[in-house]
């Protein structure tokens, strides 16, 4: 796939549309949140690993801490790690089929989700049910139609920079 | 030689960055959990994400909205018929709440002690959830301009809902009670049996911490706020006991209770604000508060006469 061209402006646009997202509730599955900015996230350090810095990732994280009114860090670790993680296997993830990297999305979410577990465990000095793996689950299930818009995004605006890597 | 090793170009991605921000954020989680340095920029948090709140809870009110306007004239009139038999349901239990107050009065004054709780409330209406589902807290839309405080408790009308964790100006944060963070001391009150109802993480369940096996409970019990942390008003319902366990592998006894407040469905809260009133533990019945001899006057008549 070619390189996304999405541009800072666009983030502004994404970031309010993906925390809306993460703080709705589904009706009557309310332990189900879908974390569209791990997948964003994600998406860049794959695809654009230039627009994806640990600091922004970082930034984001802190973001969503303050939206979720979570322990100030928590989304932000886990977020930066995932954009590490995605950055440093990205060749690899690349190379796969859409459907064969929702694996790998899987698990780069899950470790997302241990972050945010062993947090709540520090702070409660419990280990959190494993309700929270369903939200996990739909969000991974989630790549497909982003990886979707963002293929169609790259066809509408060609770049001359833009090509295989 | 690292080109060499790498065939693919290798992206901006730096170890040394990662463990940078890691710290960053396990300090920022320090600070956060263990200590309250940051709590003034939590409470202008709740202020600033409230709205978002609010847009996100479009949808529901939206389909609120529409139940209440497309109903039909026949069920309109089914529901007022129901309020108004439940309204006069409640005024007999007002009656006779009203009675048990003044008497109550004259027993606590009979008795020495020390203080009368006086409360009025102020309804809350439920602005959001935050999307955290290990723990359990809500925004409500009021704050410190309706003179909101710090661990005020929240009941609904079934019971103690929880308190107030953070407060901003003009939207707060509550802690429910069947938050993993969240404990309440309660009383039995079949055996007044005294105990401390902790939140597990379950909206359906509350545990008893370290309950003796000779104490006095069993299931069906009936459980209300003892009052004596004073944080909670004493009184209020808490949960009912569901089941009670011997665990083998404890000492104690494992007690689980179904709280009585609806924490997933209530939109409409209610904040206690408690005025607590000294009275003389030498004061007569006739020297009490204006407002225990107006209730006792007005109520307690037969008691009175006694």
């Amino acid at each position: 796939m070619q390189e996304i061209q999405l541009r800072l402006s666009d983030w502004v646009g994404l970031l309010p549309i993906c925390l809306l997202f993460y703080i709705t509730q589904i009706p009557g599955f309310g332990y189900i949140r879908i974390d569209m900015l791990a997948l964003l996230v994600t998406l860049f350090s794959i695809y654009r690993p230039q627009g994806m810095p640990l600091g922004l990732a970082f930034a984001i994280g802190l973001a969503q801490d303050v939206v979720s009114l979570a322990p100030i860090g928590q989304h932000a670790i886990g977020l930066v790690t995932l954009a590490y993680v995605a950055q440093s296997a990205r060749d690899r993830i690349r190379m796969q089929a859409v459907p064969n990297q929702l694996l790998a999305i899987f698990i780069g979410l899950m470790l997302v989700k241990f972050i945010h577990s062993w947090v709540v465990a520090l702070g409660f000095g419990q280990i959190p049910t494993l309700n929270s793996l369903l939200s996990v689950l739909v969000t991974s299930l989630f790549w497909v139609p982003v990886m979707f818009i963002a293929k169609r995004m790259t066809r509408k605006r060609p770049s001359v920079r833009a090509g295989i890597s | 030689m690292a080109s060499q090793k790498h065939i693919f170009r290798r992206g901006p991605v730096s170890f040394s960055g990662l463990i940078f921000f890691v710290l960053i954020g396990l300090v920022l989680i320090f600070l956060s959990t263990f200590t309250n340095l940051l709590q003034p920029a939590k409470a202008v948090f709740v202020d600033l994400v409230s709205p978002i709140y609010h847009i996100t809870d479009v949808a529901t009110n939206l389909s609120d909205w529409g139940e209440e306007t497309l109903m039909t004239k026949e069920e309109l009139l089914a529901e007022r018929e129901r309020l108004e038999d439940e309204n006069l349901i409640l005024q007999r239990h007002s009656l006779q709440l009203a009675s048990l107050k003044a008497e109550n009065v004259r027993m606590r004054q009979l008795l020495g002690a020390s203080e009368l709780v006086e409360e009025r409330v102020l309804i809350a209406q439920l602005v959001g959830t935050p999307p955290d589902t290990e723990t359990h807290r809500l925004i409500i839309d009021r704050g410190r301009l309706d003179n909101v405080q710090e661990g005020q408790p929240v009941i609904d009308a079934g019971g103690i809902f929880g308190q107030v964790r953070i407060v901003g100006e003009e939207n707060s944060e509550i802690i429910l009670v069947s938050d993993r963070e969240h404990a309440i001391p309660v009383v039995v009150l079949r055996s007044s049996a005294r105990a401390i109802a902790e939140g597990k993480g379950d909206y359906n369940e509350l545990r008893l911490r370290n309950v003796a096996p000779t104490m006095d409970i069993q299931t069906g019990d009936e459980l209300v706020s003892s009052g004596l942390a004073q944080k909670f008003p004493r009184g209020y319902p808490v949960g009912t006991v569901v089941s009670v366990e011997v665990d083998s592998s404890s000492p104690f006894l494992q007690v689980i209770v179904e709280p009585s407040a609806g924490l997933q469905t209530s939109n409409q809260l209610l904040l206690v604000f408690s005025e607590r009133q000294q009275i003389s533990t030498s004061s007569r019945p006739s020297e009490a508060t204006p407002e225990a001899r107006e209730s006792g006057n007005s109520a307690g008549s037969n008691s009175a006469a006694e």
